[in-house]
């Protein structure tokens, strides 16, 4: 059977759906070998073009397969597998001719919802998902159906009959089945998503990502939230310069601090950076998942964090167990070499001239106040000795010139003395309760080691623009009007109108509750949900409530089978019922097969005095069942009291 | 051996399925005639569930899982929706036409579902392996032909049908057996044999006292047979009730089909006679049939054919004759 013109236009609209969300990962020309997919065999449903021949299907297997692995690279991963999967759901577009190709097209899409899955579990990306199951559904029963008017109605419609009846067994299945481990691990392969801050830094990098206000991640206190000012999300720590980029040096491994007694508790929802650091605050000391805590006061994950990810870190403020051996001081010493003169020649001037590191960092600062330091996101592009020129000429920067050059007059001063990336602030959703940290909120600042205190945090933006730490970019940047310059529309825009600001925080709580409910639930949180629900665990509860929500779902079905099945019975009928056993009775037992009419004959014929009332009766029932346009003034009323006097006449 | 411990296997089977379907002159699938299994596609399906879980438990997602367990019901509910697409369909049959042995006879098969209800997607296939599709019963009535091939004279009853249908959602096929109470009367095969005995020739003429009343001269009213060379028309003309020459009718020769006239086996006989019958009441003649235990007053027209076909149809099959 070839394929009908709904199912055809719905699989047609179904291309999109499925590509589009995951653009992210896959090569952006796959559009174009979708529009092309589509445009062909809509040209052979015109009859325009021809089907693809057997060799031309080969060629373009191998072409569009060749070119994919040109394109990424590898085969290793997740991403060149949902890229073929896409791809084939293209190819096999073209070649749709009858009804049963459509079966594993569906099941391709079907495939592909769940790709989507893997990599976004947003409540944006979760409603996505049901409105295509809903709609591959749809195709699969207009595929079943044939031809006939009001096709993809109907399929629309019995699609959303049985997704909504599978839904309670769903839940129950979903929440009873055990979360088993990986039988295998399964990395995912370099991600999409917006990378936030990344191992080196370069002046400007920063500043691009505080255009975008993709999330970063989501923080949720338990206890009181800090403010802002405390909120230095640390993500990487940079000390190593080349040139004039700062980069990271390995993450050295922690040893164990037992006696650390963590006052801060914050449970973190990352989004995909394909990078393993794990954004944490002062000095880490456990995180609920696999991950590598180092020696600068960084974490990672055992694998670049390619889906959303959720760890709850405990910290304290406690510094004392920070220490530097003597080879790691000259490193963090270390500038390269030949570039900066002007700067480096007036640190070791001022720290000659000053008695503490503490008195020379106070001097930095107030050279950072008292001179004309602008504060922007788009500063002027510097040359070779780009902290020279930042710090006498031009004067103007963002966040990791500030960093940047803070740490190159540390260093040179003979301080050891660090760049650190991540995040600063956030803001908080009076509704969730949970610190929302956008792209916008990276930053970069500096830590000095000062003998006896440890690492200090020094953050010199905050000597230029005090706001960018107390109230955030928008409020350092309110004067410039850079605040999100390239999207005009975002929502973000809008803080200062109410009712729009309240949806918006609404609605992030909303898909944060989402979030981390999806993502938190995992077999810590199933088993305590289902001892406190079955008082217990023991397995055969679990088989109980499972057959339980079985029968409850059956129970409607049953139902409908046994009225269907029971013979329908009128009011009407009873009463004959009532009058054969009466004859019966009396000695007029109907016979298999024999006639109400027959029946009255013998009545009549044995029993002339009392066969009126039968007589009455009998004609009454008949005109009522045979005689249409009597029936409706014969009441069930008419019929009883003819049984009654029947009754009367046979007792006499 | 192990094709005859399939065949064994398959009588096995059919034996079941009739015992719980008998003959039945019409038929509503319900529960106990409707039998459902998966189809490839819903093997197939239920692959593509496992691979979904194994995803889930990989890569550790809920929402995976919560797709796996969604299309796993729906899996589940398929077997009811497909049910419920043929449960309360009706089916009858009965035959179009008597046929000769050696010929098919033709059924109609009558289709019709409930009130608000549709099945769709419906395939008829006979045990001879023709099939055809319905797309939509509804209230309306559906009709459909079929034929089978018979062998023997006698009444011949279909064979087993088979409906089925995999809507809607392909997953599953529910089929259900009829064999339904129609039947053909069929005929003996025609065959041109010499008659064998002494005397007379073919269509062997005499009067027979129990030839219908003769009234000389004049007209009788019309008699359906009559032939329409005997109508008096001008009566019609006149606007007053058909009649019949009795005169015409007294002058044509009766011809006698007569068994003793033929030899060989029954069958061999009957159809000879078969023969002989379609040729007399091709050439319209007036003629009557003679067996061992009945016999057809001599008349013409198509109820006298049909009544002496009917007559070596069922010569000795009492049994079936009811």
């Amino acid at each position: 059977m070839l394929i009908p013109r709904a199912v055809l236009l719905m699989i047609f609209g179904l291309m999109p759906v499925l590509l589009v969300p995951l653009l992210e990962v896959v090569p952006n020309w796959l559009i174009g070998v979708y529009l092309l997919a589509g445009a062909w065999r809509y040209g052979a449903y015109l009859g325009r073009a021809n089907y693809p021949k057997a060799w031309v299907k080969v060629l373009l297997v191998v072409v569009s397969v060749g070119a994919l692995g040109w394109d990424m690279g590898s085969w290793k991963g997740l991403e060149p597998m949902v890229a073929l999967l896409l791809l084939a759901f293209a190819l096999k577009v073209t070649e749709l001719v009858a009804v049963r190709d459509t079966l594993i097209l569906i099941l391709v899409a079907y495939f592909i919802v769940a790709a989507q899955f893997l990599f976004s579990q947003s409540l944006f990306a979760t409603f996505l998902g049901i409105a295509e199951v809903w709609w591959i559904t749809a195709v699969l029963v207009a595929v079943n159906c044939g031809t006939q008017p009001g096709l993809l109605r109907r399929a629309l419609q019995q699609s959303s009959t049985v997704l909504a009846q599978a839904i309670p067994l769903m839940l129950v299945l979903f929440f009873i089945f055990p979360r088993l481990e990986p039988f295998w691990a399964v990395p995912l392969q370099s991600s999409g998503g917006v990378t936030g801050v990344s191992d080196r830094m370069n002046p400007g990098d920063i500043a691009n990502l505080s255009r975008s206000a993709a999330l970063a991640f989501r923080a949720e206190f338990s206890g009181p939230v800090p403010p802002n000012r405390e909120l230095y999300w640390r993500a990487l720590v940079l000390d190593r310069q080349v040139g004039e980029t700062w980069r990271a040096s390995m993450p050295e491994p922690r040893r164990s601090l037992p006696d650390l007694s963590p006052e801060i508790d914050v449970t973190i929802t990352l989004e995909p950076t394909g990078q393993r650091w794990l954004p944490v605050l002062e000095t880490p000391a456990t995180l609920s998942m696999q991950a590598l805590i180092a020696r600068s006061n960084t974490a990672f994950a055992s694998t670049d964090i390619k889906s959303d990810t959720r760890y709850r870190l405990l910290a304290t403020r406690d510094n004392r167990f920070d220490a530097i051996r003597p080879l790691e001081r000259s490193r963090l010493l270390q500038l390269s070499s030949g570039r900066n003169s002007q700067t480096r020649a007036l640190a070791q001037q001022w720290r000659s001239e000053l008695a503490s590191d503490r008195d020379y960092i106070d001097a930095v600062f107030r050279y950072f106040r008292e001179q004309p330091f602008y504060y922007t996101l788009n500063p002027p592009t510097l040359g070779p000795d780009g902290v020279d020129e930042f710090l006498f000429s031009t004067q103007r920067g963002f966040c990791e010139h500030y960093a940047g050059a803070f740490t190159e007059l540390m260093r040179a001063a003979g301080i050891p003395a660090r760049v650190v990336t991540g995040y600063q602030g956030g803001e908080l959703n009076p509704v969730s309760g949970a610190v929302v940290v956008r792209q916008y909120d990276a930053h970069a600042w500096s830590e000095v080691w000062l003998e006896g205190q440890g690492w200090v945090r020094v953050d010199p933006t905050a000597a230029v623009a005090p706001d960018r730490v107390e109230y955030g970019l928008e409020q350092a940047l309110a004067e410039e009007g850079s605040f999100l310059e390239n999207t005009p529309l975002s929502a973000l825009h809008f803080k200062n109108i109410a009712l729009i600001n309240a949806m918006r925080l609404r609605l992030d709580a909303l898909s944060y509750e989402w979030q981390s409910w999806v993502l938190g639930f995992d077999r810590n949180t199933q088993s305590t949900l289902l001892t406190r629900l079955f008082q217990g665990n023991e397995p055969w509860k679990y088989a109980l409530a499972l057959a339980g929500a079985w029968a409850l779902i059956m129970l409607p079905f049953a139902l409908r089978l046994w009225l269907s099945e029971r013979p329908h019975v009128t009011p009407q009928d009873r009463v004959l019922v009532d009058f054969l056993s009466l004859m019966s009775r009396h000695g007029f037992d109907r016979k298999p097969g024999e006639s109400l009419a027959h029946l009255q004959g013998r009545i009549s014929a044995a029993n002339s005095n009392k066969a009126n009332a039968a007589n009455a009766f009998l004609n009454t029932y008949s005109a009522y069942q045979y005689q249409p346009n009597k029936a409706q003034y014969i009441s069930v009323r008419d019929l009883k009291r003819l049984l009654r006097e029947c009754k009367r006449s046979f007792k006499a | 051996m192990f094709s005859s411990l399939r065949t064994r296997w398959q009588a096995r089977w059919q034996q079941f399925f009739a015992s719980r379907s008998p003959r039945q002159a019409s038929l509503t699938l319900t529960q106990k005639s409707i039998y459902i299994l998966p189809t490839r596609g819903g093997f197939v399906f239920l692959l593509l569930l496992f691979v979904l879980l194994v995803a889930g438990i990989n890569y550790q997602n809920n929402l995976i899982y919560g797709l796996t367990f969604w299309l796993a019901t729906v899996f589940l509910l398929a077997t009811w929706h497909t049910y419920q697409n043929m449960a309360g369909l009706q089916l009858s049959a009965r035959a179009t036409a008597s046929v000769f042995a050696g010929s098919t006879a033709q059924f109609e098969l009558a289709l019709q579902a409930g009130e608000n209800k549709h099945a769709l997607q419906l395939a008829v296939r006979t045990t001879h392996g023709d099939s055809q599709s319905v797309v939509t019963v509804g209230e309306t009535l559906v009709r459909l032909l079929w034929s089978e091939p018979t062998t023997r004279r006698g009444w011949y009853k279909p064979e087993r049908l088979t409906l089925s249908s995999s809507a809607p959602f392909g997953l599953f096929r529910c089929w259900a057996y009829a064999w339904l109470d129609a039947r053909a009367l069929v005929y003996p095969r025609p065959i041109d044999a010499v008659i064998m005995t002494d005397g007379a020739g073919q269509g062997e003429t005499r009067p027979l006292g129990s030839t219908p009343t003769q009234e000389l001269d004049g007209f009788r009213p019309y008699r359906a047979g009559d032939h329409r060379k005997h109508i008096h028309w001008a009566t019609l003309a006149k606007g007053q009730p058909l009649q019949t020459r009795e005169q015409a009718l007294q002058q044509e020769n009766e011809s006698w089909v007569l068994w003793d006239h033929y030899a060989g086996t029954i069958e061999q006989r009957l159809s000879a006679m078969c023969h002989r019958v379609l040729i007399l009441s091709e050439q319209d003649k007036l003629f009557g049939l003679q067996l061992p235990d009945q016999q057809v007053t001599p008349a013409r027209g198509h109820e006298h054919r049909a009544q002496c076909l009917q007559a070596l149809a069922l010569y000795r099959l009492a049994e079936e004759a009811s």
